[in-house]
């Protein structure tokens, strides 16, 4: 009932302490009204505001004040004071900096590499535990070891295993024949990345094998039947009906594992540092380097910027050709 | 009436007691935050002896040690100095960066205003190295001396002595003789910036009178000289020294796979955990003389503590300063680890604590730090302070691989070397 209601019944009964009580009595109702009102609408709102605070402070705000340091030329020893130099820091980096487009490619190779790897090892590890093979639930536990290994570990681990004098992999070769000199993996252009992507791969393979798994296992058992009936091999199955099926949830895991491999910095760094002399550098290590080996913010904070401009480029291309496949096939 | 005034009685009672808090927090202890770079056990343990000492002479501190290790050290208070999280002190070696970033609080007029500390109880040499620009930055609590770390047994086992080593003719022929399956000759950790830089060519600058930040033509051709020399010890490096950083070295000496090294005198510290045994076979020397040096000079540097700038309890930490670096206190810390970096210090007592420490090879790490102080006695020279050294030691770095790879002439490893060292000076 609103308060103007409420007067008009007031004024209706005639007496004016009647119509003043009303009155008061309307307001009343109309203040907690509103109150519940306000209420109403408001709490999702509350319910979002630590989530939006959160957002706001460690998200939003640190984007913001990076993409306000690239333009200045703040350098800790140099100039600690910052001064707006607009895009001059971009273009010192893509112009002038002869490590930067090495690092580029380098970062290309890291992430194709360690997403094509993954995802083949992942693949042929779900097709394995999604068949009938013995002591299943155990081989997929085992799996789950390099996955939920702290990165920093896993890459001590391999750093010691790549190590040429005491390093196991050396070991072998040499008790096996293989080599007489020891290898240095880690400290040779040719033998360094191979060394890191297969480093990368134990550790993320488990994740994208999980993911297609779980992929696989809601394509109905019915398609293999009736493909089987139909005279299909393996093969056949595999690349006519599995991966098809299978699709959107690879292009999804191929994707979340690209983004996390360009900011992957922690494995290369326990690992190589980046070096030797950049030669294993990834722009989020350079980023690093930049910032807090050279103190230079004002460049490291532009790198950031291309580097997260890059990743969201491909991030969308990737959503785009899967969203025109998707309308295709529906189509 | 009178319960009223029994409740007026109680509440002014409850508001009395209600001030206590306040008044204890204006006598809280001054909370002193300390930058403490030593990770390992026993500095682990001295640190918590150095909060202990502070905490009992001055009953109105609390001393909370925050330990960062020294690669990580200047990182990550570049991150931490620029968002407001400033401690009160910190342990430096060159603290080239932090006064370059205005952080370190200039300590003449403590120093001038102390009853407690004074200059001429420190060896000068030591004492200069805490000096930036005419200001004194650091309270220094150890020496540093560098020179080159040998295996007298495997070099005695080629039909060297020590006392053979005078020049870099016959650091490579020992270098060559010493190389024997397993074993390497000479060890150069070039796998991390800061010790290919300083691990290898600046220490043998030293010994032949360049200091290889100077990119001057008058410097040229002993910088040439510096280039060539490692060019030529290529062969008997280790075939990981690309990748190695010092502990990496520091592992391969003690597991008896180098034969030689430039070191500091921090060495025993490092190895011993790893090898004790292996120190019985050790002696330190200064870096032989190049072609153009008549003297195997050795730099000298050394650690001490600073207040930073923007700390809020700059007097308490002075007086924290004052205390830790009495010599009853840097006893323990100079038995630990390096040389004394004052002059009244009882090195009988230190002797008999650091043997506490490394009681597996008491009398070789004595005889090993003797070997340094003989070298800084007889060579010592204050190491130079570098202006964006970090950036420095990048560049040199991989310069330095291409040229042990065979990639670049010395020749063409100075220019690029030059190049770069004049940019960054330059400021570019």
């Amino acid at each position: 009932m609103t308060g103007s209601r409420l007067r008009s019944t007031g004024s209706r009964l005639g007496g004016s302490v009647v119509t003043r009580a009303a009155g008061e009595r309307a307001d009343q109702l109309a203040g907690r009204a509103f109150v519940r009102e306000l209420a109403r609408r408001g709490f999702p709102y509350l319910l979002l505001a630590p989530t939006l605070a959160y957002l706001l402070a460690f998200q939003i705000y640190p984007i913001l004040y990076n993409l306000w340091l690239s333009l200045t030329d703040l350098h800790l020893l140099r100039s600690p004071v910052p001064r707006f130099i607009g895009l001059q820091g971009y273009g010192d980096l893509l112009a002038r900096d002869p490590n930067f487009w090495p690092i580029f490619r380098n970062t290309f190779v890291w992430v194709a590499g360690s997403t094509v790897l993954q995802f083949a090892v992942g693949l042929a590890g779900a097709i394995l535990l999604n068949s009938r093979v013995p002591l299943r639930a155990v081989w997929r536990g085992l799996m789950l070891v390099p996955w939920v290994t702290p990165v920093v570990v896993v890459g001590i681990t391999w750093r010691w295993i790549y190590d040429a004098q005491f390093g196991l992999l050396n070991a072998y070769l040499r008790s096996a024949g293989v080599i007489d000199q020891p290898v240095v993996w880690l400290g040779n252009a040719l033998t360094a990345w191979p060394a890191l992507l297969l480093a990368s791969t134990w550790k993320g393979y488990p994740y994208m094998c999980l993911m297609l798994l779980a992929g696989l296992q809601s394509i109905p058992k019915e398609l293999h039947e009736a493909a089987a009936v139909d005279g299909a091999g393996g093969a056949q199955q595999l690349w006519h009906i599995t991966l098809p099926l299978l699709r959107p949830v690879a292009t999804t895991v191929a994707l979340l594992a690209t983004v996390l491999t360009w900011n992957n910095f922690q494995m290369i760094w326990v690992l190589t540092e980046g070096g030797p002399a950049f030669a294993t550098s990834v722009l989020a290590t350079y980023v690093y380097t930049k910032g807090f080996v050279f103190f230079d913010l004002g460049s490291g904070a532009a790198t950031a910027v291309i580097s997260t401009l890059f990743i969201i480029a491909l991030a969308v291309v990737y959503q785009r050709s899967i969203t025109r496949r998707w309308e295709t096939e529906v189509a | 009436m009178s319960t009223q005034r029994w409740l007026v009685a109680i509440l002014a009672v409850s508001l009395l007691l209600g001030t206590i808090p306040d008044v204890q927090a204006q006598r809280a202890p001054i909370a002193l935050r300390v930058v403490f770079p030593g990770t390992s056990e026993p500095e682990r343990a001295y640190s918590l002896r150095l909060k202990e000492v502070a905490e009992r002479r001055f009953p109105d501190i609390r001393v909370e040690m925050m330990y960062i290790g020294w690669p990580e050290l200047e990182r990550k208070l570049a991150v931490m100095l620029p968002g407001g999280d400033i401690p009160d002190i910190v342990m430096q070696q060159e603290a080239t960066t932090l006064v370059g970033m205005k952080a370190l609080e200039p300590l003449d007029d403590y120093l001038r205003q102390s009853t407690r500390l004074r200059r001429d109880a420190f060896f000068g040499g030591v004492w200069n190295f805490s000096v930036y620009d005419g200001r004194l930055y650091t309270i220094p609590i150890l020496a540093i001396g560098y020179g080159l770390v040998v295996r007298e047994d495997l070099l005695n086992a080629t039909g060297f002595k020590l006392s053979d080593l005078a020049t870099w003719e016959d650091l490579k022929r020992a270098a060559r003789a010493m190389t024997r399956g397993e074993v390497y000759g000479y060890g150069y950790p070039l796998g991390l910036p800061r010790f290919a830089w300083r691990e290898g060519p600046y220490i043998a600058g030293y010994s032949n009178n360049v200091d290889i930040s100077d990119t001057s033509e008058a410097a040229k051709p002993r910088y040439l000289e510096v280039l060539r020399l490692f060019r030529e010890l290529k062969p008997f490096m280790p075939p990981n020294a690309k990748v190695m950083g010092l502990r990496d070295a520091f592992q391969a000496y003690a597991l008896g796979t180098i034969g030689m090294m430039p070191s500091g005198s921090f060495f025993v510290a490092n190895v011993y955990p790893m090898n004790p045994k292996i120190l019985a076979h050790t002696r330190a020397i200064p870096y032989p003389r190049g072609p153009s040096a008549r003297a195997p000079w050795a730099p000298v540097a050394n650690a001490g503590w600073a207040i930073f700038a923007a700390s809020r309890n700059k007097a308490a930490a002075w007086r924290v300063l004052e205390e830790w670096t009495t010599p009853e206190n840097l006893t323990e810390q100079v038995a630990l680890i390096n040389l004394p970096p004052r002059n009244d210090l009882d090195i009988t007592r230190v002797a008999v604590r650091a043997a506490s420490f490394y009681p597996e090879a008491a009398v070789d790490n004595r005889r090993i730090l003797n070997d340094f102080v003989a070298a800084i006695d007889a060579y010592g020279r204050p190491m130079g302070k570098i202006n964006r050294r970090e950036e420095i030691e990048v560049v040199f770095q991989q310069v330095m691989i291409r040229l042990l790879d065979g990639e670049l002439t010395p020749e063409a490893a100075y220019d690029r070397i030059k190049a770069e060292i004049d940019r960054i000076k330059a400021g570019r």
